[in-house]
Formats: C-alpha cells, structure tokens, sequence
C-alpha cells in the first residue's frame, strides 16, 4: 500500500494540466527554460508533470522517508543533474534561504509551488513570515507563485483572519465613504466571510489574495490573482489551490505599486472547482461586491 | 559428558560485542572514497548477476549527491526480504571468492564509516515489493559509549537488532534495483559530498568504460575482453555525468603482453600499455605507469605495480600508461584494495609478471635510442647551417672562434655517426637528413681550415686597432678566460666576443 501521498487524484491531474497552461505561457514568454521550487513529495508528479518547461529545480522535503522515496525516483528518472533536494522544514528554509545542511536556495525562480498542510495561518504566523521573505528574495523577478493547501486542518489563528477581514472593510469603506449604500453592502459581505458558518474555502479565498497582494506590492510586484481552485483531493480532503503572476515593476524607486486587481476585484473572483477531474466554475459563489452596481 | 579438553558452548553464550562496529566505524575506511567503491563493488556484481539472466540488459550505477546525503544506486538484482535481512549480518556474504568483486560480507556495512545512517531501499524483480532496511549506526555508537562508561558491554546480536529496522512498502513488479542511502555524511568524511572528487576517485578505480575520446579504447577493450575471460564494466553516472576511466593525451598506439606461470600453461594476467609519444614521463604523474585490476577494479597505484614488478629502471614504467588484469582466482585484493592478500600464489605472480617489466624496458630504451638519434641529428643540422651562414658571410668574430668551431663541427659529425644505426629504416626523412648534415660539416671543416690559415694575412682586430704589446696580452687573455669560463656554453661566448669587438672598434673611432 503506498502512503497517502504518493497518491494523485484526477482532480489533482486536471489541476496540475491547468498550472500547466501558465507555466507554458512563462516558458514561451522568457524564452528559456525555468527555474523551480517546491514539495513534490516522493512521486515529484509535479515536476514530472512540468519537467519540459524546467532547466532546474530544488525539491524541499522535510520527512526523511518522502526524501529517500524522491531521491529514488530523481535517480530513476535520470534527473539527477536537474533536481536537488533541499532538507528541511520548508518555512524555515524560505526565511534563511539554507537548509540545515548548507543547501541554499538557488534564487530566483520561475514557479514556486507551495503544498502545505493546513492553511496559510496555520503555525501562527510563522508561514506568513515565510512567504514575505520568499517573496522579498524574489524581488525583481517575475514569478509564478502556486499555493495549495488542505481545508480540513482548523487549527489556527482565528483572530488574525477576522482582524484582516476587519482590515478588509475598514479599506473598502473608506474608498466608499460617501456611499452610504455601498458601505452597507460591504459590511454585509465582510460580516458573511467573517461568520463562523462560512465554508472555509471563502474565507481563503479573499484571505491568501489579499495578503499575497499586500506583500508583494510592498516589494515592488504587480500581483495578478487567478481565481481559486477548490478540489477533494486523497481520502476526500477539501482543498483550495491559489495561482498568483507575481510581475516585477522594474521602475526604481517604487514607492507604491499598485496592483491592475483592487480588492474589490479579489472579492469578486470566481470561485472554480475541479470535480470527477474536470474544472469548472462553482455554481455557488459568495455574495460580491461588484454586483450592486449591476 | 564433556570431556576436560573439549569446548563447552552454552547456547545462549555471545561471542561477538557492539564494539565490532564502533571498530567498523572507525579505522577501517582511512580513505573515505574506498566508502563509495564498495556500494559501487555491490551495485557492480548485483549487474552481474542480473546480466547472467538477462545478458543484453542496459544496467547503471548512479550515484546522486544531495547534502547532507549521498544515494547509490544500481538497476542489478535487487534483494528480497530474506537477503535484505543478511545485510544486517556481519561478515556474512554468500558470494564465492573470485565470483564476484565482493565476498567478505564487511563492505556492504561500510558506510556507517562515513554516514550517522546507513539506508538500503530495494526491490527484486517479479514481486510487487520493494524493503527498506535502516541501519542506525549513530544510534549503535551512543549507546556503546554509553554502555562503556558503566564497564558494560552489549551484545553485536542485540546492538544490531535494536537499531536496525526492516519495512516494505509497494513497488512496480518488473522493478529491480538497489538504492543505499549513506543518509547524513559525517563532518569528517564530507569530501564525499565533493562530486568532482568523487568522479575522479570512481574514475580510476570503478569498473568504468574507456573514455570514448580516447583514441585507442575501443580496441584496447576488445583486447580486454579477448583475453580476460571475466571482463566487465558499467555504466556509472555522478549526478547524471557518465564517469570514464581518464587518459593521458599523446600516446602512441597499444601493445598489449600475458603474463604466464613459469612452465607456460596457465596465463596469469594480462596488460595493455600505451608509451609516452613525447619525451620522457606521463604527464600528469597519476596516469602514467601500470595499474593492477582484479574484475575491473583497481588494486593499489602505479606504484604498486613499480614496487612489485619492476627490478631496476623502475622509473621507466612512467613512460607509459596501461592495465595489469589479474585472471586468476587465486591472487585475492585485500579489504583495502591497496595490495594483493600476502601468499605464494600472489609472490610467484610478481617474480612471474617481471616479464611486463623487461618488455617495456626494452621498448623504453629503444624509443629513447630513436629518439635521442633524431634529437641529435635535429641538433646538427642546427649547428652546420649556424656555422654555415656565419662562414658565407665572413664574419670577422670567427676568427677567434675558430676551435670551437672546429669542435662542435667534429663532435656533430662523430654524435650522429654514432647514433645513425638507431634511426628506424623507416625513418628515410631522418636518415637522409644525418647523411646530408654530416656532408655539410665536412665541407664547414674544410672551409673553417682554410680560414684559420689565412687568419694572419687578413683581418685582426689586434692588427685593426694596433695595439701594443701589453694591450695584446691583455686582450689575448681575456679572451682565453672567456673561452675556459664558456667551454660548454659557444653561443653565449660567441655573443660575448662580437660584443667586445663592436665596443673595441667603438672605442676607437673605427
């Protein structure tokens, strides 16, 4: 019996064909091969999925089994000039850019691909932390930054998510403060992602945008956010799958970089999911902002 | 009833201790690569193996570095269950000595010489499975100290039961590899974790094809293959580079000699060689000279096979480069692979491969007789057309140079008669060229003869510059200090007294 996850799924198939499509479109526009990092796990279906695209990639692996399993299979696929393996827990290893062993991150890279368990605040704040000083290195650099994560895990800061969410309205409701009408709109449409009966997958689905938007504007990128993926994966686990173009503005000094999505926008995004291994938009979407003008 | 003399074994009784494998953990691997060439020794005979069932298969090694680990696989037999579960016993192997590379049962726990971990992934062929085997030697090591500081000892049976562990996991039926994990490379042996000192090593001491840029390895391996019966290699990859036995550039084409026992019926080895084209050693030192192999791998250096094979002369066997296959089972490597094991059969083979010795002795003086003959024949020519030209034009500094002249004249035409019987007959363009050089110093001797009788007739700078008695004595001898200081040095003299000439004539307003 293989452990759980070595195993794909067809939803996870017809995701990794849809990432697929951006990671081309990056080959063909840079016109070279690309760089890679992220947790393929031990079957690296990712890369292998993806390794036509890809000049060189570092694989991050924290348990020592999932690495043996991987370095098997990078040595069984001849890709051993290709691949390295980098060992460690991958949010420490994004803030120090090494691993325990001396391994450093080979920055840039061209597509990130972050598989974590649990969501983006699980660890407290830890992850955040990490993926700001990811996107920090990053710096200067077009990136294609791939997040998933597991729905299932509940286990993190709650106050966080509504302060931000709190944060969220405070923002729209200044850009509209002589609307009066908006504004209510607003407060009910942040107090619905703020309910406890919320689906996570909603809360995630304006929470990961919003911050990677912060975060990356705040280093000098223009962050495009495609919309969220959500999807059972192994032993039916609800996840959500995010894809960001993180585009580096080149003008120095950028004081403020302004995303071409505002918030609105990210509020707005549809929520897709991929079922029975096919992707399509969900027929349930969460109320918007956008549609009280329409 | 036991007698008095007779051994009692109690059935519970242990007779080997943990500190078995702190000894294996420490000396016994001074050389952290011999390390690699052990899982590279098993990868290779695991290919063998395979090969006997399926002869034309495409099998590797591959080793792969990833910090802090390295990972040594092969696509040879793979192991089941029950052989895996033999990996955990010490000084154990079912192969036969001169079957394989390996059979002492003590290599395969090499790496916890090097590694805090030691982890063999396998699979055989035809069963669904592959087993993974964790040998936990940091883990062992503690708990020996540990023990040690209480005076107290633990068995090997339970040291090695307590930290090993044995799991299965799913696999592809047609699958059949091994992979070792020397998981967490010890500080001391992290040159390990150096893959161009890695290939370097691998490439002189692996069972490693020829480098197809060598220009003589195909048929250097055909020769192999034609006279040592068990000859193998294998494909080897470091970190996806393939890694080729090295070469030294400029070599002339391969001889290749047996060695036989002394009564000419069993042959004992065999050797290629390749000379050096140019003059003198193989350069770098580390390829000239002869290596021992036994199944491909090297035994010792080039200066085993010069310290045992060679009487006198012994720096000639760096004027070449070659292989000494050992074809016979009864001369063994030791565990270090740095000698042969000490017996008879390994003592009359080296009075025995004396022949290898004596062969390319001789070829070394003959290619140095050649050589030396066409260096002095180059070297003459040089001399006459010199001479030559400063005769035609006259030049007034020959005249105080007439003996030297003379000398160098006499002594080219002598070194080259001399010589003359080591040019190759096939070498007409050097034959031609010593008969035309000596001619010509003749005819230079001649002319140089003529000179000197005319020398009081015609011009002399003591004459020129009309010098007196003491100003000619002075001259005469600063000249004849010149020529006793220079003796061996007529160029330099030469340029000296056309100096004194020019500065003369200067002087004086000539």
């Amino acid at each position: 019996m293989l452990p759980k996850h070595y195993h794909s799924t067809p939803n996870k198939d017809c995701i990794r064909e849809e990432d697929a499509k951006l990671i081309a479109q990056d080959y063909k526009s840079k016109k070279r091969e690309l760089a890679y990092l992220g947790m393929p796990s031990g079957e690296m279906r990712d890369i292998l999925t993806w390794k036509k695209y890809f000049g060189r990639c570092t694989a991050v692996e924290i348990d020592a089994q999932i690495r043996s399993k991987l370095s098997l299979n990078i040595i069984r696929c001849g890709l051993e000039d290709k691949v390295r393996v980098m060992y460690g827990d991958i949010e420490e290893i994004l803030i120090k850019g090494k691993d325990n062993h001396g391994n450093r991150l080979e920055l840039p890279y061209d597509v990130i691909f972050l598989d974590f368990f649990g969501t983006i605040l699980y660890k407290n704040l830890k992850r955040v932390d990490a993926l700001k000083s990811l996107i920090q290195k990053q710096k200067g650099n077009d990136f294609l930054l791939l997040i998933t994560f597991n729905l299932k895990e509940k286990n993190y800061s709650r106050d966080t998510l509504i302060r931000t969410f709190d944060k969220i309205r405070d923002d729209l409701e200044n850009l509209y403060s002589f609307d009066s009408t908006m504004k209510l709109h607003i407060k009910r449409v942040i107090d619905a992602y703020k309910s406890e009966q919320t689906h996570e997958m909603y809360r995630q689905k304006l929470f990961v945008p919003y911050l990677i938007k912060g975060v990356g504007e705040s280093v000098g990128f223009k962050v495009h956010a495609y919309a969220p993926i959500f999807y059972e994966g192994y032993n039916k686990n609800p996840m959500i799958h995010f894809r960001f173009k993180m585009l580096s503005q080149h003008i120095m000094p950028t004081p403020v970089v302004v995303s071409d999505q505002n918030i609105v926008d990210l509020i707005d995004l549809n929520m897709k999911e991929v079922a029975g291994g096919k992707l399509f938009v969900r027929r349930e979407q969460f109320p918007r902002l956008g549609n009280i003008n329409s | 009833m036991p007698r008095p003399n007779d051994v009692v074994i109690k059935p519970q009784e242990e007779y080997a201790y943990g500190h078995i494998i702190k000894a294996l953990a420490g000396g016994l691997y001074p050389n952290k690569f011999h390390v690699a060439r052990e899982y590279v020794q098993n990868g290779f005979d695991a290919i063998l193996n395979w090969k006997q069932t399926k002869k034309h298969a495409k099998c590797q090694i591959r080793i792969s570095i990833q910090k802090p680990s390295i990972f040594i696989y092969d696509n040879g037999t793979g192991m089941d269950r029950h052989t895996l579960n033999e990996y955990r016993k010490v000084g154990f192997s079912k192969k036969m000595v001169g079957e394989f590379a390996g059979f002492r049962g003590i290599g395969k726990l090499a790496g916890i010489s090097v590694a805090k971990k030691l982890i063999v992934t396998t699979s055989p062929y035809g069963i669904s499975e592959k087993y993974i085997l964790t040998f936990d030697a940091e883990a062992m090591i503690n708990e020996i100290d540990a023990l040690k500081k209480n005076r107290e000892n633990i068995s090997l049976n339970n040291l090695i039961a307590k930290h090993t562990t044995i799991s299965s996991d799913a696999e592809h039926k047609n699958e059949h590899y091994t992979m070792v994990e020397l998981h967490d490379i010890k500080p001391d042996s992290k040159i390990l974790l150096d893959n161009k000192n890695l290939c370097d090593y691998l490439s002189k001491n692996a069972p490693v094809p020829f480098n197809p840029n060598f220009p003589c390895g195909k048929e250097i391996e055909d020769d192999i293959r034609r006279f040592v019966s068990d000859y193998d290699c294998v494909e080897l990859l470091v970190d996806n580079m393939p890694v080729y036995k090295p070469f030294a550039p400029n070599l002339k084409p391969h001889k290749h000699i047996l060695v036989w026992d002394s009564k000419g019926q069993k042959q004992k080895a065999f050797s290629w060689y390749c000379e050096n084209q140019g003059k003198g050693q193989i350069k770098p030192d580390e390829l000239s000279g002869f290596i021992y192999r036994y199944k491909n791998f090297a035994v010792g250096d080039n200066y085993l096979t010069r310290k045992t094979i060679w009487g006198a002369s012994s720096h000639l066997a760096f004027y070449f480069m070659g292989e000494i296959y050992i074809t016979v089972p009864e001369i063994i490597p030791t565990s270090q692979r740095d000698d042969f094991e000490q017996s008879i059969e390994r003592d009359t083979f080296y009075k025995d491969a004396n022949v290898i010795a004596n062969e390319v002795i001789k070829l070394a003086r003959t290619s140095s007789n050649i050589r030396r003959a066409k260096e002095v024949v180059d070297e003459g020519a040089k001399v006459v057309s010199i001479i030559g030209k400063e005769v035609d034009k006259k030049e007034p500094s020959l005249r105080d140079l007439i003996v030297e002249k003379i000398t160098l004249l006499s002594n080219t035409i002598s070194k080259i008669q001399s010589r003359e019987k080591n040019i190759p007959p096939d070498d007409k363009s050097t034959r031609i060229l010593a008969k035309r050089v000596v001619k010509k110093a003749r005819k230079l001797l001649g002319q140089i003869s003529e000179i000197e009788k005319q020398e009081k007739k015609q011009y002399s700078i003591i004459n020129a510059l009309r010098f007196n008695n003491q100003a000619k004595r002075v001259y005469l001898t600063t000249i004849r200090t010149l020529k006793d200081v220079l003796v061996d040095q007529p160029e330099e003299l030469e340029v000296i007294i056309k100096e004194i000439h020019k500065n003369l004539k200067k002087e004086f307003g000539i």
